[in-house]
């Protein structure tokens, strides 16, 4: 590259105000005329990058740079005009407007003078040019996932843009629309633009990509050419190389390996699961799976494979379509979740506030809500429960002044250690569990791991679905992945690592 | 009083209501004259007695609303119920059981008028949970139904006389104020009970405030909907049946319903929610309409009147009457 960088990001740090670090000291460059590939999970940072790049986050610390020089972006607007355009994972256009108006909106707003006839005749003639077939008078509203994000590309090509950051731009697409997104990307490059395009799936970094940057945990842990990239060398960075087998080992030595896997049935037993999607279509597709007393089993899988779903259907949430659910035996289908709570079941879902927790209410009564329906009481004796609450802080060193106070001051490794704690002072045979140390620091997190191998030891099935690979490895005695609505494996230790990854990314 | 008092909204309603008399030609000196009228009958025992037997209704509907509506259940239904409880206690006491001692009587034509509320008030209950009914609409409706319900019966079977009105409600039944309040302040404290110290009461809670939470954690929400509708119905049920015994005395045939369930709505609203706050905001109101009748009396236009009330009901929302509405 002889030419220097159009954008550039210098030691970006970005944390959310639930203390989440996203970025910590990103730095990287971005030249005219390449296809940088963004790899990392899910969590791994990837997006709050480009949207800190386009203009739509502010960093906590660390600058951008256009042509070298400061950007000082204040948002998305000055970046638009800067010719940095982000085409969103998710497409956001507007519903009630037609193609064209919606682009001629986008156009207006960057300051560009253009009529409305003539921002037909631009999307007909960039339509053409590249390839992206799209009806200027269309409704938005009666467009596919991909159509609208054919659209968003257009508008961003429509804006002349110098840089195209994509966002996972081939979630919505088939497998025929992401090679033709590929080579589009290439196209665009071959201009002397340049596009970023995210992705967690390692063939598509591969084939368009010119470099691969991969980021872990906030962090950009890698950037290499193209040419020199692998598989194998990818997932080493995407997931990091650590010792897993040995330390997994060690864990198992540990239990009491008689007695609890043979002792009675599983405890979780899911038979043949159909769930539908929100947006119609199989959300889970014939999932099957059991948990036995004493065992962890993960569910591995990259975001919106039918995790959710699937454990909101384990939990009692949602009905499926077809198949069962028994718990210790127990044919729970149609059963609410109190009743499966009744049966032993604990629960930890990804949401902290509004799902585990209530939020606006005090400390005792959030320990409350997993307690007063189990104990067969009808009248709510507070004291009691705030004695309870009082264990459930101890239990797991939740920093905490007093029972009374709202939960919502809690940050939020604290109200997770609640949540765990909660539930576990529940004695639960069975504990389902989704995403349980997201967004929480390492030693949150270790302790959340360390209380759900614990509640293992001492005989209940544990169920956790995580995107975080090394998570699963860590603590789980068998891993399933989820993909595309499908449940594969189980593997077993030790672990392949590679196995796991591509039955993810496939 | 909770912090930070709304002066800019206070002195808005002030200004309107001056603004209302100048309008309508009042001096000063007949406004404050209407003012000391108002306060010589709000302070006579007639008055207070008055405020407190209109207060009867109110407060039961809104005590009963309090719970429902902090599980996000918005029924709007209290009119129809309160209509049909006075309807069934006149029924029990002055056409089916007409020589029942009044020990016996008076409660049974109270738990009588109680479940005929439940009743009605399990209607938007059931068309929500088997139906996905929005329960504003249909409890909306069925108060025009209910209103319908009570004209057939005044003008039809229950006919008593030249006049399309009932029988009256034969004296010894006649409840007097202070069993009114005892009525209402216990009916209020029950809710509160169930609010606080029962599960029912925290499923309530958690449904308003988080239903994801609430689902997965407490009882399946079409349990609690009817729960609820259940308890609310009977409540102002209740309100309907005291409110006969106490002031209503006999139904006559009506083209608007009375508002005394549409009041405890917004006294269950200005109450924060709370069903022990319900009861001096449902004084409140009855004050209010003491007030309108002895402003009617003195010749100033019903309109104008209610242009008033709205204020007063304005100002005090703005002071924040509902300072206890946070959840605890």
């Amino acid at each position: 590259m002889t030419r220097g960088p159009i954008l550039s990001a210098r030691n970006i740090v970005k944390v959310y105000p639930n203390g989440v670090v996203a970025n910590d000291g990103v730095s990287i460059d971005i030249y005219p005329g390449e296809v940088l590939g963004l790899l990392g999970e899910n969590g791994a940072g990837k997006t709050t990058l480009v949207k800190i790049l386009a203009g739509e986050l502010e960093p906590t610390r660390g600058e951008v740079l256009i042509d070298g020089r400061p950007a000082g972006l204040k948002s998305p607007l000055d970046a638009l005009k800067a010719g940095i355009v982000l085409v969103p994972q998710h497409p956001r256009l507007f519903e009630g407007l037609t193609v064209a108006e919606d682009v001629g909106l986008t156009l207006k707003l960057a300051g560009r003078k253009v009529a409305k006839a003539d921002v037909r005749g631009i999307l007909r003639r960039l339509s053409e040019d590249y390839g992206l077939e799209v009806d200027p008078d269309a409704r938005v509203s009666g467009l596919s996932m991909g159509e609208r994000q054919r659209v968003e590309i257009l508008r961003a090509l429509s804006l002349d843009a110098r840089v195209l950051l994509l966002d996972e731009p081939t979630t919505h697409l088939t497998p025929m629309e992401s090679r033709s997104l590929v080579e589009l990307s290439r196209k665009l490059a071959r201009e002397g633009r340049a596009v970023v395009f995210i992705t967690h799936k390692l063939r598509e970094a591969l084939e368009a990509s010119d470099r691969i940057a991969v980021m872990r945990h906030g962090r950009l842990v890698g950037v290499l050419p193209a040419s020199e990239a692998s598989e194998d060398k990818l997932i080493r960075l995407m997931f990091g190389d650590r010792p897993l087998p040995a330390r997994a080992e060690s864990v198992g030595s540990a239990r009491p390996q008689t007695g609890f896997q043979e002792a009675g049935g599983p405890v979780l037993a899911v038979e043949d699961l159909w769930v539908r999607g929100r947006h119609g279509g199989w959300a889970v597709r014939g999932a099957s799976l059991e948990v036995r007393p004493g065992e962890v089993v993960g569910v591995a899988g990259v975001a919106g494979n039918g995790q959710r779903e699937l454990f909101e259907a384990i939990v009692g949430v949602s009905r499926p379509a077809r198949g069962r659910v028994l718990i210790a035996s127990v044919d729970v289908t149609k059963s609410p979740p109190i009743t499966r709570i009744r049966l032993g079941m604990a629960v930890i879902p990804e949401d902290r506030l509004g799902w585990a927790l209530v939020p606006g209410a005090s400390i005792a009564f959030n320990v409350a809500l997993g307690h007063i329906f189990t104990n067969g009481r009808v009248l709510v004796d507070w004291s009691q429960l705030e004695r309870l609450a009082i264990e459930a802080i101890r239990l797991l060193k939740v920093k905490a002044r007093a029972p009374r106070d709202p939960v919502d001051s809690l940050s939020g490794g604290n109200m997770q250690r609640l949540v765990v704690a909660r539930e576990l002072l529940r004695r639960p045979r069975l504990v389902v569990a989704m995403n349980p140390t997201a967004g929480l620091d390492v030693r949150a997190a270790t302790e959340v791991r360390a209380a759900l191998k614990s509640i293992a030891l001492r005989g209940a099935g544990v169920l956790v679905f995580s995107e975080d690979l090394d998570e699963l490895t860590e603590i789980s005695d068998r891993i399933m992945v989820m993909s595309r609505g499908r449940l594969h494996g189980p593997y077993l230790k030790p672990y392949n690592l590679e196995a796991i990854a591509s039955a993810m990314t496939g | 009083m909770p912090r930070g008092i709304p002066t800019t909204g206070l002195v808005a309603s002030l200004a309107v209501i001056v603004f209302l008399f100048t309008a309508a030609h009042f001096t000063p000196a007949g406004a404050i004259g209407v003012a000391r009228e108002i306060a010589r009958a709000l302070t006579s025992t007639a008055g207070l007695e008055a405020a407190v037997k209109y207060m009867g209704p109110i407060a039961a509907s809104a005590a009963g609303l309090a719970l429902a509506y902090r599980a996000g259940f918005i029924t709007i239904g209290a009119e129809g119920q309160v209509l049909l409880g006075s309807a069934v206690a006149l029924w029990l006491l002055a056409y089916a059981w007409t020589n029942a001692p009044a020990i016996v009587g008076v409660p049974a034509a109270l738990a009588l008028a109680s479940l005929a509320g439940a009743v009605w008030g399990a209607i938007p209950g059931l068309l929500r949970v088997y139906g996905g009914v929005n329960e504003v609409l249909s409890s909306l409706m069925l108060n025009y139904v209910a209103l319908s319900i009570i004209n057939y019966l005044v003008a039809g079977p229950w006919r008593a006389g030249p006049f399309t009105a009932t029988r009256p409600l034969p004296d010894e039944y006649a409840v007097g104020p202070v069993a009114v309040a005892i009525a209402v302040v216990g009916l209020a404290g029950l809710f509160e009970f169930i609010h606080r110290r029962t599960r029912l009461g925290v499923a309530a809670e958690a449904y308003g405030a988080a239903p994801k939470a609430a689902v997965t954690y407490t009882m399946p929400r079409g349990r609690l909907i009817m729960a609820l509708a259940l308890l609310s119905g009977a409540a102002a049920g209740f309100g309907g049946g005291l409110m006969m015994l106490s002031f209503q005395r006999t139904l006559q045939a009506m083209s608007q319903p009375p508002g005394y369930g549409y009041m405890g709505v917004l006294v269950a609203w200005l109450a924060g929610r709370r069903a022990a706050v319900a009861v001096p905001a449902a004084l409140f109101f009855s004050v209010l309409v003491v007030a309108g009748y002895s402003m009617e009396a003195l010749g100033v236009p019903f309109n104008f009147v209610l242009l008033v009330q709205a204020m007063a009901v304005l100002a005090a929302a703005l002071l924040g009457i509902s300072g206890g509405a946070r959840r605890g």
